[in-house]
């Protein structure tokens, strides 16, 4: 296969903390590729050494076998990024500003106005594109951002966290986006720190926690690595202090309370099934409804990361300065 | 060679553009580059018996540096801020050519409060 980007050892220090830990990985053309981790787990960090906003403390990344340390403006040609912050300024209108990415890459004067134009009209903004960026909602200005990063016509695209912060319809307009930019043949670089948008999106996901991949492998793939669990979610009538209770059944490894329900991880639930339903009857609670789940990317990533998976979804929005 | 030479001038140009566009008019840029001459001038002027003519080409001068470095003063720092400047370094550009472009935004400027101070004689 023919790889795109290619990193090999990338470590950032910051001072003595260590951002990113040795990262190597290989990313082919044409890929949807996924960062999935934390916040501060190194996602961003990445994404900067590769697209030349920082420099590796060690380590080398090539992009399109250009050395991105070496020769910068080179790798930087055939990439789009987009940041996490506002990479658009509020004082300019939507059409200055796409103007200005163009200028910037070196899209020619003639190409400029149509593929501008193009861009916007897809992406719903041609109508405002005398407004100022400033009076934009932030599912806009994300939107103008993706425009910008494409006028140039990028072979790879990098985008940290495009959906963090938006509305449900704006986020999903966002990743109908970026799969009908995949499908055009664009390799596109995700970060994010849902873990449900990594597994509808990504055909390869590398899970990345205080600066370490854990693991690189296909969301299916990371799905069957937990397959030896299974999970039973009942929900009872009633349902007080039963989680306790429901631990001691045979063959019952933990239980998790999600909402009314219970999860329970089991190791075969043909044999703990009747004996929730016995529980039921003797405790005289009734069952609502009773359900055996196929492991989730959630669980996948719990499993290898340690980590509960409320961490991921804590927004990152109260430490971005208030302009950003 | 020469034309990739160029081209980076014509990007520089372009930065130097869009920072003369969003930040001249920024009331820091105002305060240092037009509000300072006029003060250094009546600092100089009021109750003094140096020439006026004397003083001037010395005021244009000062007016003139303080002024140009006004506007990287402000535009570098926000662009930072904001994050705007980020998108800057991952443009296929060197980062000498983002700093002529800042620079070049303040020599113009400079030269705009230079020739808009000197009295004509």
């Amino acid at each position: 296969m023919d790889t795109v980007i290619k990193t090999q050892s990338l470590t950032k220090h910051y001072g003595d903390v260590l951002a990113v830990d040795q990262v190597s990985i290989e990313i082919y053309r044409g890929e949807f590729f996924g960062f999935l981790g934390p916040n501060g787990a190194g996602k961003t960090t990445t994404i900067n050494m590769l697209t030349g906003v920082t420099k590796p403390t060690s380590g080398t990344a090539f992009i399109l076998n250009h050395d991105v340390i070496e020769d910068p403006v080179r790798a930087k040609e055939h990439i789009g990024v987009v940041p996490d912050v506002s990479g658009v300024y509020d004082e300019m209108t939507a059409w200055d500003n796409i103007n200005f990415s163009a200028k910037l890459h070196g899209v020619p004067r003639e190409k400029r106005v149509s593929r501008a134009k193009e861009l916007l009209e897809l992406f719903g903004l041609y109508d405002r594109r005398n407004h100022r960026v400033g009076t934009f909602s932030r599912g806009m200005k994300r939107r103008l951002m993706i425009a910008a990063a494409l006028i140039h016509e990028p072979e790879i695209l990098f985008l940290d966290e495009p959906t963090t912060g938006l509305d449900v319809q704006s986020s999903r307009q966002i990743r109908d986006m970026m799969k009908e930019l995949n499908r055009n043949g664009v390799t596109v670089f995700l970060t994010t720190h849902y873990i449900e948008e990594a597994d509808q999106l990504c055909q390869r996901i590398a899970i990345i926690d205080r600066g370490k991949i854990i693991t690189v492998d296909t969301p299916e793939k990371l799905k069957t690595m937990v397959q030896v669990e299974h999970v039973i979610e009942v929900s009872f009538d009633h349902a007080e202090e039963i989680a306790n209770k429901l631990k001691r059944l045979s063959h019952v490894k933990d239980v998790v309370t999600a909402g009314d329900k219970f999860r329970l991880y089991v190791a075969d639930p043909s044999e703990t099934l009747p004996s929730i339903f016995h529980f039921a009857e003797k405790s005289h609670l009734k069952v609502v409804s009773i359900n055996t789940l196929k492991p989730s990317l959630e669980d996948a990533f719990v499993k290898l990361t340690g980590l509960r998976p409320e961490v991921m979804a804590i927004e990152k929005e109260h430490i971005k300065p208030a302009r950003g | 060679m020469a034309k990739a030479w160029i081209e980076d001038v014509k990007r520089a140009v372009y930065i130097a553009e869009k920072d003369v566009k969003i930040y001249f008019f920024k009331g820091p840029n105002l305060t240092f580059g037009l509000l300072l001459p006029v003060v250094l001038y009546l600092v100089f002027s009021i109750g003094r018996t140096v020439e006026l003519a004397f003083a001037i080409p010395g005021l244009v001068a000062m007016a003139a540096f303080f002024g140009a470095g006004a506007i990287q003063a402000i535009s570098l720092p926000l662009e930072r801020r904001t994050g705007t400047f980020n998108s800057l370094l991952t443009s296929p550009i060197s980062f000498f050519t983002i700093i002529l472009g800042k620079t070049l935004a303040g020599f113009f400027f400079g030269i705009v409060l230079s020739l808009s101070l000197t009295p004509p004689s």
